[in-house]
């Protein structure tokens, strides 16, 4: 009987969801819009988007005229935030010689341009148009593009980031493209670059960033953690290890 | 994104000045969750802050359908390396 009581515990406890909070001194950032409590709005726009990590990195835009919109079933249901390609949240001092970020978009232009849903200091995370082959990329001094195509309308999950090794760029939980080219943070910017130009269209459910490059391990977690919660599970491949479950603690 | 274009600085700063006062900032930003003002955080100050574009007029985001569509030269050229 004993052991059939303890066995029902350890079941008990691994059905728990994983999220972001369980990456701990990791996590730098998170900025969830399906939790109302951490949005401030000015009307239909966004005046605040609040830190969920413990680090009070809340980020704000004092412009009406800059502010995305709040769309309150955008994406699975869920809240979301719209970009217009003139919206923004301002920079956030924030030095990490290595780090990742990941976030839900949905891009909604697509011209011959690029555009940087997350920008940070030089280069950020971008969008590209016709000009950039369509694909997602890291950008700094030079850049690396992701394998996969943005495509318009579809909502993505993308993952960059570099350590001393290199960067990687991943796209709805494929294996990440890659370089040995080392990047690091200075400040963060959503909605555009930041210094000031490549204003994202478009609309970002989430964003994660953390103070290292994630392990395959942790990056596959966030990704499943994403896709689920967001409705987009059907984007993972076949041999995502959280293809057909959400991650559990 | 429509935006109101001028020819020198002062003329977007007056007219932007005037959207902002017809706008109503500065305003107090409301929880999201509880419907209710949150002083302590956010307060959005004025429209927009005029900005210089490449040919040297001024622009800033119209608030309404007035103005014309922004131009992608209008803004320095982005190249990926």
């Amino acid at each position: 009987m004993l052991g059939l009581g303890l066995g029902l515990n350890k079941l008990r406890i691994s059905s728990v969801a994983w999220n972001p909070a369980q990456l701990g001194a990791s996590l730098a950032l998170w900025l969830d819009a399906e939790d109302t409590a951490s949005i401030t709005l000015n009307g239909s726009t966004v005046s605040q988007w609040s830190d969920k990590s413990g680090n009070g990195r809340n980020v704000s835009q004092a412009m009406a005229a800059n502010q995305p919109t709040y769309t309150a079933s955008g994406l699975n249901g869920k809240p979301v935030l719209t970009f217009d390609g003139g919206d923004w949240f301002s920079n956030l001092s924030l030095s990490l010689p290595q780090f990742s970020v990941s976030l839900v978009e949905t891009a909604t232009q697509n011209t011959a341009l690029i555009y940087y849903p997350v920008g940070f200091g030089t280069g950020g995370i971008s969008v590209g148009g016709t000009n950039f082959g369509q694909k997602f990329a890291i950008n700094g001094t030079t850049s690396l593009q992701s394998t996969e195509n943005s495509v318009l309308n579809a909502p993505t999950i993308v993952f960059g980031g570099s350590n001393n090794l290199g960067r990687q760029i991943a796209v709805n939980g494929n294996s990440p493209a890659t370089d040995v080219t080392t990047q690091s943070i200075t400040q963060i910017t959503i909605g555009q670059r930041s210094d000031g130009f490549w204003q994202f269209f478009g609309t970002i459910a989430e964003v994660v960033l953390t103070n290292n490059l994630l392990s395959t391990t942790d990056r596959q977690k966030l990704e499943g953690y994403l896709a689920w919660k967001w409705g987009m599970e059907a984007n993972l491949p076949v041999s995502h290890p959280y293809k057909t479950t959400p991650p559990t603690v | 994104m429509k935006y109101r274009v001028f020819d020198t600085e002062e003329q977007a700063i007056a007219a932007e000045a005037q959207v902002t006062l017809d706008s109503g900032c500065p305003k107090v930003g409301v929880n999201a969750k509880t419907g209710k003002p949150e002083p302590d955080k956010q307060v959005t100050e004025r429209w927009a802050i005029p900005q210089q574009i490449v040919d040297g007029r001024w622009v800033f985001p119209s608030p309404d359908d007035v103005g014309v569509e922004a131009d992608d030269a209008w803004w320095p050229q982005e190249e990926m390396i």
